[in-house]
């Protein structure tokens, strides 16, 4: 079944022989099959409620993902803008919190109420109060985002501070460090992994606060199609725009495993986030 | 220097600590009232942006009327049941996919794909299928908290240390036997960590969907308090979620860490 | 114990190694007698492990074949008992006699006669009091300790240590030596044991192989016979004059200047 035997060559090495016909093959099974199965149960679905329009399957709702593309690419644009803004905004709040509570135990002791009060109040619940003050635009939704971001980010960013080991701390205390050396030259490096893995999470549930903040209030992005469509029941084009949101957040998320991998592969373990 | 920070080295007194750790956080709560009613009197929209007083006030009016208590246990029984039949399916799904390597390679990039969308996403298909109400609801809190799972005890499953299979394999376990006595409890922390995650989605998403459809419950009370001018219920409610919140993911620890202490 | 004929082990030209690199071991031949205590010492890296990982049959051999008790073997089985180094193959959530249990579990055996057996195996490794502790209880060496009556416990002919006493303090080991020996003693399974400690390899092995790679990637490989008489003390002179030989035979002989000392 396999398709990959080891032997020795001529100069000694292991290696292994692949027998390539076989392995495509095999993966054309795998994924293919996983691809036809999954399409025709979506199908399948689609028949059974009948209303072509109200359910549709895979052929509709793909004719209608190429034809909106350009629509599609244009709200993708403006949602990603507000994401990044508030992301990056808000994932530096957040670790510098986490950093800040990590290092100093009275930082901690001061913010602790704050981060364990407000990381269990949804985003959505300040949709409402946000309106009112600021009211509908992009300020208010980048808002939100750098809400959701900072949270998680600043756990994580404590989590890690919480690891490092007491003996790094006695290794650089003979050198009589400043307290700035310890935060820049230890705690940061030591607990850089965490506050990626932190702002990983952190993309992943700005990408959402944004599209359900869109979908109430906004008039351009995905979220915003995405209410319009509803609004006319035009099901294809919402099952489009679900398709278009789930793909991005799968290609947002890689991307930023990516950067991290380029940029700061030697703080992370094993070269890489998890 | 390094020695005040906060990896505390042995040494520093529990019991000082304690009360410097109360003594600071009771500072930091009353900061943060100072400058709420700071804010609110300068602002001076009693109706809109409260201060603490008022908020208290009304809040507490709220309190002693029966409606509010409904919609509050509105949401808390949709985010329960949603929560509970979403983790068990996630769960089983996810042993299912866990155990076969060849399951999870072809369904990895469906897992992901469908965990990138947020619940709220599926309001329009789910309002048309079930109709305008509860059953909605329940369903995007199932939805949210399945992936979750399912993408955390998949990780699981692959990540059992591969010295307790080779130990099964030692004593002639067979394949199911191993999932079911090796990789299934050594999943079990990831299964818990994918429940707890789950469980803050299913919350939101169960506030998110209730201000969407704009049925009885506290996602709608928060939302719609602003277009009754009612600032103080806007509030109030919200430090109610937030309550609800601290408790679900108590209660939640709290189970795991007596039941399932033994599988840490 | 009637299957001292299928207790023999003999790696036949067994050629192993990962991908894109030269093999590990290279055309090795080694016949380990049944009943025999055999003891492999090398430094860390030299291939001591590869080589009872195949033995247990957790990896295959890209060449040559592995061969337990006249029959080429396939993958790993219940006839080839392993202790391995670390914990990680106990199982947290499981107290003491269901993990030693575990492999009758597996096989099917019944609940009182498990347990019985489970009992009869911690008696033998004097751990009979913990057997309804959890493994996050247990000190290092009774964790060890709970492997090796998992091993036992399922009469396997043969036993495969991989360095089982090397995460334990020296007290701790010195007495889990002393009890493998009297285990090994009372039944005389084959044992193949791995440590990079030449006074355990000395101790314990009455054939010690000494197991070094040498520069160019090839391997070095040279039996001892241990003749002591049982219980062996480190401070016997033979004793000494056998360690001084193994510590000889580890290193790199300066005279041929091939480098710095392993």
């Amino acid at each position: 079944m396999t398709s990959t035997t080891e032997y020795i060559d001529s100069d000694g090495y292991v290696r292994t022989r692949v027998n390539r016909t076989r392995r495509l093959l095999g993966q054309i099974a795998v994924y293919g099959g996983a691809a036809l199965i999954l399409g025709a149960i979506w199908w399948g679905a689609a028949r059974i409620f009948d209303t072509a329009l109200l359910f549709p399957g895979p052929f509709e709702t793909l004719e209608r993902l190429w034809a909106l593309s350009s629509t599609l690419l244009e709200n993708t644009g403006a949602s990603m803008a507000r994401v990044g803004i508030g992301f990056l905004a808000g994932g530096l709040l957040g670790a510098t919190l986490g950093l800040g509570m990590g290092y100093s135990r009275r930082v901690r002791y001061f913010f602790t109420p704050y981060v364990d009060f407000f990381r269990f109040i949804p985003v959505f619940a300040w949709f409402g109060p946000i309106l009112v003050w600021i009211g509908a635009g992009n300020v208010s939704i980048v808002l939100l985002i750098v809400y959701t971001s900072v949270w998680v980010v600043a756990i994580n960013t404590l989590a890690g501070c919480v690891r490092v080991g007491p003996d790094a701390w006695r290794m650089i205390s003979i050198y009589r460090p400043s307290r700035l050396q310890e935060i820049t030259r230890l705690l940061f490096p030591a607990v850089l992994p965490y506050i990626l893995g932190g702002m990983r999470l952190a993309i992943g549930s700005a990408f959402m606060t944004v599209v359900a903040a869109e979908f109430l209030q906004a008039n351009e992005g995905l979220g915003a199609l995405l209410s319009r469509f509803q609004m006319f029941y035009d099901m294809p084009g919402v099952f489009a725009t679900i398709i278009c949101l789930g793909l991005l957040g799968i290609l947002v998320d890689q991307l930023f495993v990516l950067v991290t991998r380029l940029l700061a592969a030697r703080y992370l373990p094993n070269g890489r986030l998890a | 220097m390094a020695v005040t920070t906060a990896v505390s080295v042995a040494g520093a007194s529990p019991r000082g600590d304690l009360r410097r750790k109360l003594g600071y956080g009771a500072l930091a709560v009353a900061a943060l009232i100072a400058l709420w009613a700071v804010t609110a009197a300068s602002m001076n929209q009693p109706l809109l942006y409260p201060g603490p007083w008022e908020t208290l006030v009304g809040m507490l009016g709220q309190l002693v009327t029966a409606d509010y208590w409904v919609a509050i246990g509105l949401s808390v029984g949709r985010i329960v049941l949603g929560f509970v039949v979403g983790s068990a399916l996630g769960v089983i799904i996810g042993i299912l996919i866990g155990s076969s390597r060849l399951v999870r390679t072809a369904l990895e990039p469906y897992i992901h794909f469908f965990r990138s969308i947020i619940a709220i996403a599926w309001i329009a298909p789910a309002a048309i299928r079930f109709g305008v109400g509860s059953p909605s609801v329940i369903f995007l809190v199932i939805y949210a908290s399945m992936f979750m799972v399912i993408v955390n005890t998949v990780q699981g499953m692959s990540e059992v240390e591969e010295q307790r299979i080779r130990m099964a394999q030692a004593a002639g376990a067979s394949k199911l036997q191993t999932v079911l006595k090796i990789s299934i409890p050594s999943s079990v922390p990831h299964i818990l960590s994918g429940m707890r995650v789950g469980m803050s989605n299913a919350f939101g998403t169960a506030i998110g969907a209730e201000m969407l459809v704009g049925i009885v419950g506290l996602g709608y009370t928060v939302y719609e308090a602003r277009f009754l001018f009612e600032g103080a219920v806007m509030f109030g409610s919200i430090v109610v979620v937030g309550i609800l919140g601290f408790l679900f993911n108590y209660v939640l620890s709290a189970l795991a860490a007596v039941g399932l202490r033994r599988f840490a | 114990m009637g299957q001292r004929t299928e207790n023999g082990i003999l790696l036949d030209k067994v050629t192993f190694g990962y991908p894109g690199a030269k093999p590990i071991i290279d055309n090795f031949t080694l016949e380990v007698q049944p009943g025999s205590f055999t003891v492999i010492v090398g430094a860390s890296g030299c291939g001591k492990t590869t080589l009872l990982n195949l033995i247990a049959g957790f990896t295959s051999p890209v060449a040559g074949s592995v061969i337990v008790g006249g029959k080429t073997i396939t993958g790993p089985g219940p006839d080839r008992g392993v202790v391995f180094q670390g914990d990680s193959s106990l199982l947290g959530w499981r107290t003491v006699e269901d993990n030693v249990a575990f492999g009758l579990e597996i096989e099917g055996v019944g609940k009182a006669e498990r347990l019985k057996r489970a009992h009869r195996a911690l008696e033998t490794v004097n751990l009979s009091a913990d057997h309804k502790k959890y493994p996050r209880e247990l000190s290092g060496g009774m964790k060890q300790r709970v492997q090796i009556a998992r091993a036992l416990v399922s009469d396997a002919p043969i036993l495969l240590m991989d360095e089982p006493f090397g995460a334990l303090d020296a007290i701790t080991r010195g007495n889990l030596q002393a009890e493998i020996s009297r285990i090994w003693e009372q039944d005389r399974r084959t044992v193949v044991f791995i440590t990079h400690d030449i006074a355990e390899a000395v101790t314990l092995g009455d054939r010690v192989c000494v197991m070094r790679k040498n520069p160019d990637n090839t391997i070095y490989f040279r039996q001892f016979e241990n003749e002591l008489p049982r219980p062996r003390h480190k401070t016997d002179e033979k004793f000494g004059r056998l360690y001084d030989q193994i510590e000889e035979s580890l290193n790199v002989d300066a005279t041929s200047g091939s480098g710095a000392a392993a």
